[in-house]
């Protein structure tokens, strides 16, 4: 978020911490519709991107190590994290409209600088964010007692895990030898 | 060997299949009946109408996709082209996922084959707090009988997968009731691919069985169309308006279509029928549309097994326990049916819920993963309602769903047993799909934790792949939508032919609940349609 959003994102901060003290169990991603709503902005997706805008890129890559731990090998690391950022936007696309506001409020959250200090606890943007920092955020929402956060950290997740699954790379990572063969030979063949 | 794809044959042959994303200009189509959704509701009827010999038209908001997509057994590409929303479907507080099909052949398309009959019980209840007539155990008994026959439904003869004999020896172990799945599949390769599309067309889903037959019989279908509105005029329905959408079926595409029909069929299941009923503004003096609306939802335990488990591979589902289904105390917590899913890697990774170090465990142990499944009987307890289908301004559907703490306590139960189970299978450890779930490594250990879960939602995982109801079915309009036989309260050339109309969960895997339903209903509106279309003609 720009310096000129300020104001409005301090407003929902004490929306957020109302929130926070007394209605935890109504709380949700659908939520953040109506609790954090006014800061998502109108922007442009990435160059080459259909849903996810830049800050959403710089924020998914410095999540996905964190999330994907040793599964995620160093060797081609910036083609494997392209390949889950495209995985990504490719499914953020086709959810339905009310989905893709919540998942637009979820990443302006987590990208608003005050935001991002007050509910993640990481202090520098996350372009400077180490895995290590990324990954305590990550396990401060999934323990956290706010349903709020461990549906964030929920679908945080399962978009980094399930793109890095649709890979050929997180497919060996996770042992599967591939097609049943015998199958897919013969389906194959011409 | 190419396997026949079934299509590319049958349109060279003639058949009238029409891909929307093509058209340029606005087009309008007429028939006696247009059914709008192609899975296991909308394919059954349109088969039964069309052989009946009125014109009939099919309306699928997906692709067309068959064998020949499927040759790629590719987890990935499936879930982006054949599910809704891509898999990323859920109820509106995110808290429960939702995997529904999106294609010619709806949900049939990519299910997991399990076929079974509706329990009696199910049918008895249905008669006496949902005044649903003539579908009782006896009544139904031919048309479960026929859809048996039509589909090659049987109990899967091989022996259960490595994934499956868990289930089946933790019963021998413990004594509980179990049995083997009939599955709807003809030359079944064994595979374990049915959830990404079947490459071989063994499995008999709407794809490869009622709607090319339908095609056979003079029948059109239009894919790559989704239905905005019906139109009425006094008590009927006129017309629906529909939009194309792009090749990648995501966005409109900018031409409209009309369709003109003598009787309208809406079969887009649980969550699109209320929705469309919805945004057409029907009739609905009672608030019915979109109320009771089931998921079966699912919770699950992982357990490494010592032995090689290779859950990717193998009919995916082939052992059932009902054990805790029809015998307990429905006062405190609901049945459930026991299962196991395939452990195809990229929905098993994305529901796991750990990651870093855990995530990294969880990927290296896969091979030897089993999971188990609870599939929990909602709606035949006042404090299990269901959720409700609405609206946004745009007409996208909306579902809420309370899960309440007599669901919660279900859950807990289904938790405590698989847990055993899986130990009683020999599991070396076992782990709840809970954020607090850590792994035990004896059921003596397991139990205390899972007594001391926070059943909270997010804390807890939970799915469903069976969405049924939002457009119930009985005699009284004050609580339904439409009558027994499908037929809307108000509107005369209306029907709801699919599982949108159950009034409660089954209490198994739905499809065969869908398929013997629709061919009874079907059959009915067939004869009360066909004099009209003979004179017409």
């Amino acid at each position: 978020m720009t310096q000129r959003t300020a104001p409005a994102t301090a407003l929902h901060r004490r929306d957020f911490l109302k929130l926070s003290a007394g209605s935890a169990a109504l709380l949700s991603v659908g939520a953040f519709t109506a609790t954090l709503a006014g800061c998502a902005s109108h922007q442009p997706p990435a160059k080459g991107y259909r849903f996810l805008r830049p800050q959403d890129l710089v924020l998914f890559t410095a999540l996905a190590p964190a999330v994907l731990g040793s599964t995620l090998p160093e060797q081609d690391r910036a083609k494997h994290i392209e390949a889950i950022l495209m995985s990504i936007d490719a499914t953020a696309t086709r959810v339905l409209l009310p989905t893709q506001k919540a998942l637009y409020q979820l990443f302006d959250l987590l990208n608003g600088g005050l935001t991002r200090r007050l509910t993640t606890g990481v202090a520098q943007p996350w372009a400077e964010t180490t895995p290590a920092q990324a990954e305590a955020f990550l396990l401060r929402w999934q323990s956290s007692s706010i349903s709020l956060f461990n549906a964030g950290y929920r679908g945080l997740i399962k978009f980094i895990t399930g793109a890095w699954m649709g890979t050929e790379a997180g497919l060996k990572a996770a042992g599967y030898p591939g097609p049943y063969q015998p199958m897919f030979n013969v389906v194959n063949a011409a | 060997m190419a396997i026949n794809d079934i299509y590319t044959d049958g349109i060279a042959s003639g058949w009238d299949v029409r891909d929307a994303s093509t058209f340029t200009a606005p087009v309008t189509l007429e028939a006696d009946v247009v059914i709008i959704g192609t899975g296991a509701g909308g394919g059954t009827t349109a088969e039964i109408l069309a052989q009946a010999g009125l014109k009939v038209l099919m309306l699928e908001e997906g692709p067309l996709k068959t064998a020949a997509n499927f040759k790629d057994m590719n987890e990935g590409r499936a879930y982006a082209e054949l599910y809704q929303e891509a898999t990323g479907r859920a109820t509106s507080d995110g808290a429960i996922a939702i995997l529904q099909g999106r294609s010619v052949g709806g949900t049939t398309t990519v299910n997991w084959t399990s076929s079974f009959r509706t329990p009696p019980e199910t049918l008895k209840h249905w008669a006496d707090a949902h005044g649903v007539k003539d579908w009782s155990a006896e009544a139904s008994k031919p048309w479960f009988d026929n859809r048996t026959e039509r589909l090659g439904i049987a109990p899967w003869a091989a022996p259960p997968n490595a994934n499956n004999a868990v289930l089946q020896r933790a019963c021998e172990k413990l004594g509980w009731e179990h049995h083997v799945i009939p599955r709807n599949v003809r030359g079944c390769w064994n595979s374990g691919y049915c959830g990404y599309g079947c490459p071989v067309n063994a499995k008999q889903s709407m794809l490869v069985s009622t709607i090319p037959e339908a095609l056979k019989a003079k029948g059109t279908l239009v894919h790559h169309l989704s239905v905005r509105k019906l139109v009425f005029t006094g008590d009927k329905v006129t017309s629906l308006h529909a939009v194309a959408l792009d090749s990648s079926c995501v966005r409109p595409a900018g031409v409209t279509v009309t369709v003109r029909a003598r009787h309208f069929v809406v079969a887009g299941g649980a969550i699109n029928n209320p929705a469309l009923l919805l945004r057409s503004n029907t009739p609905d003096p009672h608030g019915r549309i979109g109320q009771r609306t089931f998921l079966h939802p699912v919770v699950l335990t992982y357990a490494v097994m010592p032995e090689a488990i290779d859950g990717w591979y193998g009919a995916p589902q082939s052992v059932a326990s009902d054990h805790f289904q029809w015998q307990g105390d429905f006062d405190k917590s609901p049945g459930f049916k026991l299962e196991v899913p395939p452990i195809n890697p990229l929905l098993t990774a994305a529901l796991f819920g750990r990651i870093g170090g855990e995530l990294a465990d969880g990927l290296a142990n896969m091979k030897n993963l089993n999971a188990m499944l609870a599939l929990v009987r909602d709606g035949f307890h006042d404090q299990s309602v269901g959720g409700t289908v609405k609206i946004d301004d745009a007409g996208n559907p909306i579902l809420d769903y309370e899960i309440t703490d007599y669901l919660f306590a279900g859950f807990k139960q289904a938790l405590l047993r698989m847990t055993e189970a899986q130990f009683a299978a020999g599991a070396a450890r076992v782990t709840p799909a809970h954020l607090d779930g850590v792994w035990a490594t004896s059921w003596a250990e397991a139990k205390p934790q899972l007594e001391a879960l926070a059943y909270k939602k997010f804390r807890l995982a939970v799915a469903t792949a069976h969405i049924m109801g939002g457009c119930a079915m009985g005699e009284d309009a004050k609580q339904s939508v439409v009558k027994s036989d499908g037929a809307h309260h108000q509107i005369e050339n209306l029907s709801v032919i699919d599982g949108s109309v159950f009034p409660t969960s089954i209490g198994a895997n739905p499809q065969l609940s869908i398929y013997a339903l629709a061919a009874r209903n079907a059959t009915a509106l067939a004869a009360r349609l066909k004099p009209a279309a003979a004179l017409a003609a």
